[in-house]
């Protein structure tokens, strides 16, 4: 993914380096060119200084200008005077102007000045070496600051994009610390031109978002008020109706079933209403895990009866009372508790087992379902959790249910910060639906954080 | 001597820079139009670097022994050989750059695209980095009377590296479809360029006939002007083309030009583009 920092601070600095350096380059060579009108500018005042020397003084002959510069003195094809390091021959052409020439294995700049009053030719020459290295040390002087200059210039650029880009960071973060169920417009107190319109727009989806939430919560609320007080009046009238007709014919039978599957149905999609993060506002309070589940298995008590299964219920020996509360909302992990025995109860066989095993391990407390019944397929695993998930009839049989009762499983647990896993059971068949609470991170942690 | 070390480490650095943007470009290109996703990684391109820089200098620590193989041209030889490769592996390129959905998962294609860019980018990066190995060494030895140099050396760097960042970012700026236009075209024009320093550097070697220049534009611009440079890496521009250069020049283009992604790019397969 492109980050909007790195690209702005490798653009910015590879344009300050892009025109810089070319302007170094060019600022260099306009440079070595005045440098170079200068010295033949000196070599010009030479040239004057030289013609009016007197050239019968012998101690000319041996005169040494420093090993960059020579000079002669030429009146009708006669040398009458040179520096030491000059050639015998003239190192000039007899016409004035600037020229260059190769002698003592070094290439000279050379000039040739026509004296008029003396009738004299003076002829200057200057190392190119020496006198390039000259020019080029003093023009450099000005390249090696800004060459010094780039990487702290990166570094100046990196800061200031990253503080531009700040308030943009701190808006993402508080979106990220957001949790799902707060719609609450975001407050975020930096005014930028650039941002306000974001914030402004993501607040008014926001508030958009809770409005239509509202009108679900109380559409489903209303449905289910409006869809309970029929069936209910439908119960009373079954029942009554058991004095005129046949209760054990099979379609009194049928009916009954057909009612309290629509009620189960009801119950379900409420609870699964309720239990959704959006939702889900209760505060935790302490809940004794082995005492919710005495009391859940008590009330099934007559399901696994029905069908002669066997209902156990084990707590680790040695573990007390109080390790097993955790803090979470009642209500919710009783419908946990209820959906997993029923299930239970629902795919293992007559007289089949059932075992609810509670236990603390470190920070974990762990509640285990586990059945000798049907068992789930390895690739089901995962998928049963999905709403309005069945399983196919060659696995399940004809066991009648809305696939809605993992789902509201997988609910409540994420509301506790627990997993939910799929196993196989100890028995020699069967599932093990295996929760891990962590005692430390449960609905109030959560609070706190929000 | 500050300006001939601008010059020679640019000519390297500015070479190896665009063909790096170009090929990043082209990766861009390829896993925006494929969902984004990265299909096609870039994870080969530090250790294409890496490798390039291990064998440039194993080539600039060889350049006598190499340079006295082949009676004594086996530099330009060696050279030639290196520049004929990279044309092949970037008309490959273009060839094998999927333009079908079916293609763009194909994990063979994909893998001789990647083998293709590994090879462009460590053969670019030997053939510059030698270069500049070979002229660093003699810096080396020069002490205070190197600081010119090694200022030369450093806004060379400094302009061939941010030309290929701008490149890149202009490349990548430009719309999905002007992206591999571009690209496409920059393709052409580097295998162009290869085709035809390769013949240059056979030609030095005495080992084709010399033709003929075809023409003469260094008084336009000059081939090491800084504007000359660029276009040079850009373009494979030069001043005094023979006249067997400007025709492997144009048949490298014509072959990349004549491929399957640059039908893509300019007639649009719209319905079976990747």
């Amino acid at each position: 993914m492109r980050s909007i920092r790195v690209f702005l601070a490798t653009s910015i600095v590879s344009l300050l380096i892009l025109f810089n350096f070319v302007a170094a380059v060019q600022g260099y060579q306009s440079s070595m060119r005045e440098a170079d009108a200068l010295f033949d500018n000196q070599m010009l005042d030479l040239a004057l200084l030289v013609s009016n020397l007197d050239v019968r003084d012998e101690r000319l002959r041996s005169l040494q200008l420093g090993g960059d510069l020579a000079f002669q003195i030429w009146q009708d094809d006669t040398l009458l005077a040179a520096s030491a390091n000059a050639p015998v021959q003239a190192l000039h052409e007899f016409s004035e102007g600037y020229d260059y020439a190769n002698f003592n294995s070094y290439r000279w700049r050379t000039l040739a000045r026509f004296d008029q009053v003396h009738e004299k030719w003076v002829f200057i020459a200057e190392r190119m070496d020496l006198r390039f290295v000259l020019a080029e040390n003093v023009v450099l002087q000005s390249v090696g600051p800004l060459l010094l200059g780039i990487p702290l210039v990166g570094l100046l650029v990196w800061a200031f994009v990253s503080r531009g880009l700040a308030p943009l960071q701190r808006l993402s973060l508080m979106l990220k610390a957001k949790p799902a169920n707060d719609l609450a417009p975001i407050e975020f107190g930096e005014s930028r031109v650039e941002l306000d319109q974001v914030v402004a727009s993501i607040n008014s989806f926001v508030a958009r978002l809770d409005a239509a939430m509202d009108r679900e919560k109380r559409f489903s609320a209303d449905a289910a008020h409006e869809l309970r007080t029929p069936i209910s009046a439908l119960k009373i009238q079954l029942h009554n109706f058991a004095a005129t007709v046949d209760a054990d014919s099979e379609s009194y039978r049928e009916l009954q079933q057909g009612i309290d599957r629509m009620q189960h149905l009801i119950e379900q999609l409420l609870a699964l209403y309720r239990s959704s993060p959006e939702q889900f506002a209760a505060k935790g309070k302490p809940v004794d895990l082995l005492g919710l589940a005495q009391e859940v298995v008590a009330r099934l008590y007559p399901e696994f009866e029905n069908k002669d299964q066997q209902i156990s219920l084990e707590s680790e020996a040695g573990t007390g009372r109080d390790a097993l509360v955790i803090d979470g909302e009642s209500f919710a992990l009783e419908t946990l508790l209820t959906n997993l025995l029923i299930n239970a109860s629902r795919y293992t066989p007559q007289g089949g087992q059932v075992v609810v095993a509670l236990l603390r391990q470190g920070d974990k407390v762990i509640l285990s379902v586990e059945d000798d019944g049907v068992g789930i397929a390895l690739d089901d695993r995962e998928r049963i959790f999905d709403r309005f998930t069945r399983l196919s009839s060659a696995q399940i049989g004809s066991v009648s249910g809305c696939g809605l009762g993992l789902a509201i499983v997988r609910h409540v647990a994420d509301l506790h910060h627990a997993t939910v896993s799929v196993a196989s059971s100890r028995f020699s068949r069967g599932t093990a639906f295996i929760i891990e609470f962590d005692a430390e991170q449960t609905i109030n942690h959560r609070e706190k954080e929000a | 001597m500050f300006l001939n070390a601008v010059v020679i480490v640019l000519q390297e650095i500015l070479e190896a820079a665009l063909m790096l943007s170009l090929l990043l470009a082209f990766v861009r290109y390829f896993n925006l139009v494929n969902g984004g996703a990265a299909l096609l990684r870039r994870d080969w391109v530090l250790l294409s670097i890496v490798f390039g820089i291990l064998l440039a200098w194993i080539y600039s620590h060889n350049f006598s022994r190499i340079s006295d193989s082949f009676d004594y041209v086996g530099l330009e030889i060696t050279n030639a050989s290196i520049h004929t490769v990279s044309c092949a592996c970037l008309v490959s390129l273009a060839w094998l750059f999927p333009v079908k959905k079916s293609d763009a998962y194909s994990s063979n294609r994909l893998f001789g695209l990647i083998l293709c860019m590994v090879a462009v980018v460590v053969l670019a990066i030997l053939r510059e980095g030698s270069e500049i190995m070979q002229f660093g060494g003699g810096i080396l030895g020069q002490g205070e009377a190197g600081l010119p140099i090694f200022y030369g050396g450093v806004v060379g760097a400094g302009i061939g590296v941010s030309t290929g960042v701008l490149l890149y970012y202009a490349l990548t700026g430009l719309s999905i479809d002007g992206s591999l236009k571009a690209c496409v075209l920059l393709l052409a024009l580097t295998a162009g360029n290869m085709a035809s320093q390769a013949i240059l550097l056979l030609n030095q070697a005495d080992w084709l006939p010399f033709t003929p220049t075809a023409w003469d534009t260094s008084a336009l611009l000059g081939e090491s002007s800084v504007l000359g440079q660029l276009a040079y890496a850009l373009i494979g521009y030069e001043a005094t083309p023979s006249i067997l250069q400007v025709v492997a020049y144009l048949l490298g283009l014509i072959v990349v030009l004549a491929s399957p992604v640059s039908r893509l790019a300019w007639v649009g397969w719209r319905k079976q583009a990747v």
